[in-house]
């Protein structure tokens, strides 16, 4: 099934497969957040609903560790992410 | 019905002092949460707060998470003699900073403390002066008089456990907190839990038995926390055709236990009363591990069967007999891969009588110290192989409190320290440890290298089974 990703969305898929990594974040206050890091360690917060519609398309998954997980690929998001590089 | 389900009503008598418990988690994780395991109940305070209100000492209760701001939590706090807290190490920063405003605005209250944190790292807590008492170890036997009569003890109180789980109530899940916004209200199922991709809700959380014997060596719970009996299969089996009556119906079962596949004799009974006497055989999550799978290859199979373990969460953390020796883990490569085939094995029959297969879901560790290139290969490989799987991957992390763990922190190679390891800020963990190339290695810069050793490996364990049905 083909799910329409919006431009952001599909921007992500890209970085992951260039080779940055997804995380979740929170923090003492109650913010939760998304934060793409570029190797050199550098992060852009992103949008939590890109993430989760990603996650929803089983574009993306994660380790499910709490209260921080690490987000990557799946095997269809990797085939998507090749047919857009 | 079992007697302690009876809760003996007792009326707050007003000269007792205001006492709240306090649960801890992140800000909003029960107004908005952003996942299903921060939504988990927490199952030491509602026993410990069973057995205070059993025993006549109510409790006022509020969680940290059904709060969207500190100002709300210090406004829900004022006017209590009392804070009681149960602490883990991740909920530990919310701990302190609620002691601080707690002692603020009650300047006479008094801060009693226990749980993981307080037990594995005492002297953390005991540089907080807000944390009037701390409670290390098991706390069911000794919360009593402590809430009862907490001058008579000294600042550090050694807890005292149940012998048996039998001498357990069972948990009021009422006493825990609610969702704490319409949506979750409509999703939660309170009392019971909400589903977290394990099987469907209404959830129902349940413990059969207290800390896993092994002495791995990123773990190391034994080494705190005494043996204690595991629960009888009967109380367990009343317990959730209780919660099925009362709140359900059940959707499924996550049975909590640290290791859930030990005490064979214990698992017989169950394999024979839970599908006759629950009020259905509901699927469940547990643990159990490669080795003792190996051991008891038909007990796994039948219970697998015919009790509807549907989720089998195995630590399989590293396809490496290398890496495995250095964890202590007591398994081996061939356990990790009998255990895959084996379950591999069921589900394919099962799939081909139309029902659904049971899944693993597994624990992996990559970045052990002492781990090469080639062992994280292998260990990417084992999961590749692996059919039916929820892999839960992550970086090593020295924790306190864990025999590795104190090695690395004396060695002075642990990336955390005691102001960022509740958190997890980053994936770094450990000095020396090449980060870069497992972030390569997770993102598919290697699978080529992975991919090439899995057909040898499909093809010698081809074989092997063979060889097992030839024999």
């Amino acid at each position: 099934m083909k799910v329409p990703l919006s431009e952001a969305q599909r921007q992500l898929i890209i970085k992951m497969a260039q080779g940055m990594r997804l995380k979740d974040h929170r923090d003492i206050e109650g913010n939760k957040y998304f934060v793409i890091y570029s190797p050199d360690g550098r992060g852009d917060v992103v949008s939590r609903e890109d993430v989760e519609a990603l996650v929803e398309a089983g574009l993306v998954s994660s380790n499910k560790k709490f209260p921080s997980a690490t987000y990557w690929l799946t095997e269809a998001g990797q085939a998507l992410a090749q047919s857009m590089l | 019905m079992l007697k302690n389900l009876i809760i003996p009503k007792f009326k707050n008598n007003s000269k007792e002092p205001k006492r709240l418990w306090l649960d801890l988690g992140d800000l909003g994780d029960l107004v908005n949460p952003a996942g299903p395991h921060e939504q988990w109940q927490d199952h030491g305070m509602g026993l410990l707060r069973t057995i205070l209100h059993q025993n006549g000492l109510m409790t006022d209760m509020f969680s940290t998470r059904q709060c969207t701001s500190w100002e709300e939590v210090e406004r829900r706090m004022k006017g209590y003699d009392m804070l009681i807290m149960n602490v883990r190490s991740y909920t530990y920063p919310i701990a302190y900073r609620a002691a601080k405003i707690f002692k603020r605005i009650n300047p006479h209250g008094i801060v009693l403390t226990g749980g993981m944190h307080a037990t594995v790292a005492l002297d953390e807590m005991l540089s907080v002066p807000e944390f009037d008492k701390i409670c290390q170890g098991p706390g069911e036997n000794v919360i009593v008089n402590l809430v009862a009569n907490p001058d008579a003890f000294p600042r550090v109180v050694l807890g005292i456990g149940a012998k048996s789980m039998a001498e357990w109530p069972m948990i009021d899940r009422t006493l825990w907190p609610e969702p704490a916004s319409a949506k979750l209200k409509a999703r939660f199922n309170w009392p019971l839990e909400p589903e977290c991709g394990w099987g469907p809700p209404p959830v129902a959380t349940i413990l059969t038995s207290r800390v896993c014997p092994w002495q791995c060596a990123f773990c190391n719970e034994n080494s705190y926390i005494p043996n204690m009996g595991r629960r009888p299969v009967d109380m367990v089996i009343e317990e959730l055709n209780y919660l099925d009556e009362t709140y359900g119906p059940i959707g499924s079962v996550v049975i909590h236990d640290s290791m859930f596949f030990q005490n064979p004799s214990w698992l017989e009974e169950w394999l024979d009363k839970y599908p006759k006497y629950a009020n259905k055989t509901w699927p469940y999550w547990a643990a159990a591990r490669a080795d003792t799978v190996r051991q008891w290859p038909e007990l796994f199979e039948a219970l697998v069967r015919k009790t509807n373990w549907h989720i089998v969460s195995i630590g399989f953390e590293s396809g490496s007999d290398r890496v495995l020796k250095i964890l202590n883990k007591e398994c081996t490569e061939e356990d990790n891969y009998f255990a895959i085939d084996l379950l591999t094995r069921i589900g394919d029959d099962m799939e081909a009588k139309g029902l659904e297969p049971p899944i693993f879901w597994s624990n992996i560790m990559l970045g052990i110290p002492g781990e090469t290139r080639e062992d994280a290969f292998k260990t990417m490989r084992m999961l590749k192989y692996t059919k039916r799987i929820m892999p839960s991957i992550s970086f090593y992390a020295p924790y306190p409190g864990s025999a590795l763990g104190h090695q690395l922190i004396a060695e002075g190679k642990s990336l955390m320290t005691k102001e960022n390891y509740h958190r997890y800020p980053d994936d770094e963990k450990v000095k020396g440890i090449d980060y870069n190339f497992y972030r390569d290695l997770l993102s598919g810069k290697y699978d080529d290298e992975i991919n090439r050793g899995l057909a040898t490996i499909r093809q010698q364990r081809s074989n092997y089974w063979d060889a097992l049905a030839k024999a």
